[in-house]
Formats: structure tokens, C-alpha cells, sequence
């Protein structure tokens, strides 16, 4: 009778230890998992803040190419950022946040133009080129500003471990 | 002329009338845009001399429905093919509305008036 009580408790004992260890394997695995998640979540959003100051500086030139008057590599220039601005967006909308409406009105613009530059073979009205102007420049403080974004949350991740 | 340009256009009217769309200055003379929510869709009319312009862009910007009427084109329609008139007078009427929002024309001439009022 006794020996059978100490076999009942002794296998009560191996079960409770034994569920311990799992709970703490599944706790274990969880931790990595979310650690895991955490450290691919880092790498695109440092992917993304490399993308995006690859295209401020591309709206630098362009915005440089508009003020010296160089209407054949703004062009060029133009078509370049609006297919690697459409890349970024799809890319690493879930990064953007609410600066994701500005930029796809951006988008629109940047469309715009090239279809106009193309028709027009870059021969543009006086207000034209003011417009032109102040669609570089928003485009290039927008890039430059989701840039900045984007690099202070990669620091901050970097600092939270 | 695809059908359903004239019906896109007067939508524009109506919604912008109702002050639910938001226009602003594209990049050429005469040019202007707005953006569905969440830029899934972006219309653009234009009134550059005798040629009155519309399209729709998707999400890639890419074209999705251009119309080109020229004055003299409408004109000509005016029996023949009164749909395209009516295309005409409806974008000039959509741009119209579209430049007075994007410009905010009426706030500016309220504010003129007052001003030349203090003088």
C-alpha cells in the first residue's frame, strides 16, 4: 500500500516536472521566435532607410538639374526616380506610415512630368519651370524627411537591443 | 472616345461640387489632380488652349483612360457625336471647379476685396 502511494506520487512528480519542461521550452521557443521577428522587422527597415536615402539623393540631382536649366538629365533623372520610388513604396509601404499619401501624390507628380517633359521635349512655360521647381523641391524635402524617419527608428531599434 | 470618360467626369463634378475631392496644381499650364484615398486612383484634367484633357492613372501611374478633345473636334461633334461635346463642356466645367479649389480663388478674392476695402 505504501510502496503502491510512493509510485503514485513519484509518477504525480515526473508529470508535473516533465510540463514544466515543456512550458519553459515553449516560452524558450516563443522568446526566439519573437527575437527572430524583431531582428527581420531591423533589417527591413534598414533596407528601407537605405533605399530612401538612395532616393533623396537622386532628388537632390534632380532638383540640381531643374535649377541649373539641364532639362535633358532632369529627364532622365526624372524617369529614373519615379520607377525606384514606385519599387520603394511597394517595397516598404508598411515602414511609411502616414507619409505614404504624400508620397504616392508625389508619384502623381513626378508621372506628370515625365509625360510632359516628353511631349514637350523639355520646352516648358515660365510658370511651368516654377512649378517644376516646387515639385523637386517637395519631392526632395518629402525623401529626405521619410529618410530621416526611417534612420531614426533603425537608431532607436539599434538602442532597444 | 471611350463612354465612360463623360460618366467619370460628371462623378468629379458632383463629388467635387460636394467638396469631397481634394484638387491640387499638376505640373503643366492648365493642369490639375486629385487622389481617391490612399492614391489607389489619381485623376487629372487639363484646359491648355483648344484642347481640353482627362485621364486616370492607377496606383503605378500608369494610364488607365486619356481623353484629348480639341475645340474645333467638339464643335464638329456637336451633331454627329454630341457625347463628345458634352465631354468638351465637361472637363472645361470640372477644371473650372478644379482651379478655383487648388487655387482657392474664392478665399483669395474674398480677401482682395477686403483688403482694397481697407484701402
Amino acid at each position: 500500500m505504501v510502496l503502491h502511494d510512493w509510485f503514485d506520487w513519484s509518477n504525480a512528480g515526473v508529470g508535473v516536472v516533465g510540463l514544466a519542461f515543456t512550458l519553459w521550452a515553449v516560452w524558450q521557443a516563443t522568446g526566439a521566435k519573437v527575437a527572430a521577428q524583431r531582428a527581420e522587422k531591423s533589417v527591413r527597415r534598414h533596407n528601407a532607410e537605405v533605399d530612401f536615402a538612395s532616393l533623396a539623393r537622386m532628388a537632390k540631382e534632380l532638383h540640381g538639374y531643374v535649377e541649373g536649366g539641364k532639362m535633358p538629365e532632369a529627364r532622365l533623372r526624372t524617369t529614373d526616380l519615379r520607377s525606384d520610388l514606385t519599387l520603394a513604396i511597394r517595397v516598404h509601404e508598411a515602414f511609411l506610415g502616414n507619409q505614404s499619401g504624400q508620397l504616392k501624390e508625389r508619384q502623381v507628380d513626378l508621372a506628370l512630368v515625365t509625360e510632359g517633359l516628353n511631349r514637350t521635349a523639355g520646352v516648358m512655360s515660365q510658370s511651368e519651370r516654377v512649378r517644376l521647381l516646387g515639385i523637386t523641391g517637395a519631392i526632395l524635402d518629402l525623401l529626405a524627411s521619410q529618410c530621416g524617419k526611417l534612420r531614426s527608428s533603425v537608431e532607436k531599434g539599434a538602442s532597444n537591443g | 472616345m471611350d463612354e465612360k470618360s463623360l460618366g467619370f467626369v460628371n462623378q468629379l463634378i458632383e463629388k467635387t461640387e460636394q467638396g469631397k475631392l481634394s484638387w491640387s496644381t499638376g505640373f503643366e499650364d492648365g493642369q490639375f489632380k486629385t487622389l481617391l484615398p490612399e492614391g489607389k486612383l489619381a485623376f487629372v484634367v487639363q484646359v491648355n488652349g483648344p484642347t481640353n484633357r482627362f485621364m486616370m492613372l492607377d496606383d503605378g501611374q500608369e494610364v488607365i483612360l486619356q481623353e484629348r478633345v480639341n475645340l474645333d473636334e467638339a464643335n464638329r461633334a456637336i451633331t454627329v457625336n454630341p457625347k463628345m461635346y458634352n465631354l468638351y463642356q465637361a472637363i472645361d466645367r470640372l477644371n473650372k471647379l478644379a482651379r478655383t479649389q487648388a487655387l482657392q480663388v474664392n478665399e483669395k478674392l474674398a480677401k482682395a476685396e477686403k483688403l482694397l476695402a481697407t484701402i
